[in-house]
């Protein structure tokens, strides 16, 4: 993994391993928000949709922020465009997230348990979402690349 | 071109056109025995009963448009339902013809009570006014079927007022300009209006109920932005009667009795399922016009996404 330093935007990289018949996923992402934050254009999250579900898919990103607990959660709902169109299987890369490093230190980056996987029946699909623990040195650097994984059988990057 | 959404604001504007407000509470009331009858509507004691006669069939009684000379006015009925295996019979209000319905309120009490049937404006030629009992229920083995009653009706005029939508001008070169749609549910528009490359717009309506507005912009090539956000709107003073209350729209799309993204999923893949079988399809059709469409989305986008926890810009 490489390094990010402090002042450092990076990119997250959001994969998924071993999936089958994926219609889209809804997940949440909870970071410390003196340790990062989500780069944003225009108010919305900049997340951009990667090529596991392929063209005819759409990424809808949301920003909740709390203050008074440090933590900051990025929604993430990411699905192909309709119910007809077939399911996913396989792995690939879900969408990137792009972010700035803001605090030198080793931070964990969590996902929320409400986060799914689901088929385009709307139902569950069984998935393990791998935690990431997030270093910062405390110096400038140019911008770096993290992986972050959602698998059935995946290892943590 | 992809034009971005923005906000408007919506505010009452008194001064120029305060002499359009008419004369508000004049009230006529109408014993349903004064009026003239369908078919299988007789009059009982002190009211009239409309009988069900099997599925599929209705019957009514019509007020001249003369006995309630008002522009614009709200109509209550004082009715009873006789029902059946649980099933409702419905009210509705056509004018001239009364196949022609303009609204439909199901009863829910075998107890007299009062119905509101909403707030009209009809045309000119509009000189009767209709209200059909729509009977979608008979039960063939024990013959039950549903009947339903009605006491008197009463129109009360609806004073009109301006109100006046501003909004912040769309900065790109090829506007070409602004649709404002509005209704009195949140979510659904039943009116949409072409006002041109303006940034304020003035708009006559009936005082007696709470509003809602949403804006679009479109360039020269008709290319239309999403909708902005949703503003809603209520008069002061609203007249004395009973609330009309609109049903809100329900976004808990997935049916699990909490609002989050997986409600956004289970949206998605009902959105022009060619399967026909998504199993919130139902749910999914925010404007119940039997399918899921860029419409349902439109809904989603402008009351849903909030509910959802998220906010897109």
């Amino acid at each position: 993994m490489d390094t990010i330093k402090v002042g450092d935007e990076f990119f997250i990289h959001v994969l998924i391993k071993n999936a089958q018949n994926v219609f889209g996923v809804a997940v949440s992402l909870n970071y410390p928000l003196d340790v990062i934050s989500i780069s944003t254009n225009e108010g919305s999250p900049v997340i951009t949709k990667g090529g596991f579900l392929g063209e005819e898919s759409q990424v809808l990103p949301g920003l909740s922020l709390n203050q008074g607990n440090n933590t900051g959660t990025l929604l993430i709902g990411y699905s192909l465009n309709s119910g007809g169109v077939p399911e996913k299987s396989g792995e690939g890369r879900m969408f990137t997230i792009k972010a700035k490093a803001l605090k030198a230190g080793s931070h964990k980056l969590s996902w929320s348990t409400n986060s799914v996987v689901q088929n385009s029946e709307s139902k569950n699909q069984p998935a393990r979402f791998d935690d990431f623990e997030l270093n910062v040195e405390n110096n400038e650097g140019q911008i770096n690349i993290v992986y972050i994984e959602i698998g059935k059988t995946s290892s943590p990057a | 071109m992809l034009i971005k959404s923005f906000k408007i604001t919506v505010f009452m504007f008194i001064p120029i056109l305060v002499g359009l407000a008419q004369l508000a509470n004049n009230r006529i009331r109408i014993p349903a025995s004064d009026t003239k009858y369908s078919r299988n509507v007789t009059t009982v004691d002190d009211h009239v009963a409309l009988w069900g006669m099997g599925r599929n069939r209705y019957t009514w009684v019509a007020v001249p448009r003369s006995r309630a000379p008002f522009t614009t006015f709200s109509v209550q009925a004082e009715v009873r339902a006789d029902t059946a295996d649980g099933h409702w019979p419905i009210l509705g209000v056509a004018f001239n013809d009364s196949s022609n319905l303009k609204t439909q309120k199901q009863l829910t009490s075998v107890d007299w009570h009062t119905l509101s049937l909403g707030s009209f404006t009809p045309g000119e030629n509009d000189s009767l006014i209709f209200f059909v009992f729509t009977n979608d229920y008979y039960n063939r083995e024990t013959q039950q079927d549903l009947n339903l009653r009605i006491r008197q009706i009463e129109f009360r005029e609806i004073e009109l007022k301006p109100i006046t939508l501003s909004w912040n001008s769309n900065p790109e070169p090829d506007l070409a300009g602004y649709r404002i749609s509005y209704g009195i549910q949140s979510g659904r528009y039943t009116e949409t209006l072409d006002v041109g490359n303006i940034i304020k717009k003035i708009l006559i309506l009936p005082n007696n109920s709470l509003y809602y507005f949403v804006l679009t912009a479109y360039d020269k090539n008709d290319n239309e932005s999403l909708f902005s956000e949703e503003v809603a709107f209520q008069f002061e003073n609203p007249p004395d009667e009973d609330p009309i209350l609109p049903p809100s729209i329900n976004c808990d799309i997935n049916a699990d009795g909490q609002m989050d993204l997986r409600d956004w999923l289970a949206f998605r893949a009902s959105l022009h399922s060619v399967k026909g079988d998504a199993r919130f399809k139902e749910n999914a059709d925010l404007n119940k016009d039997e399918k899921v469409d860029d419409l349902d989305e439109k809904i989603i986008n402008t009351t849903c996404l909030s509910q959802w926890g998220l906010t897109v810009k």
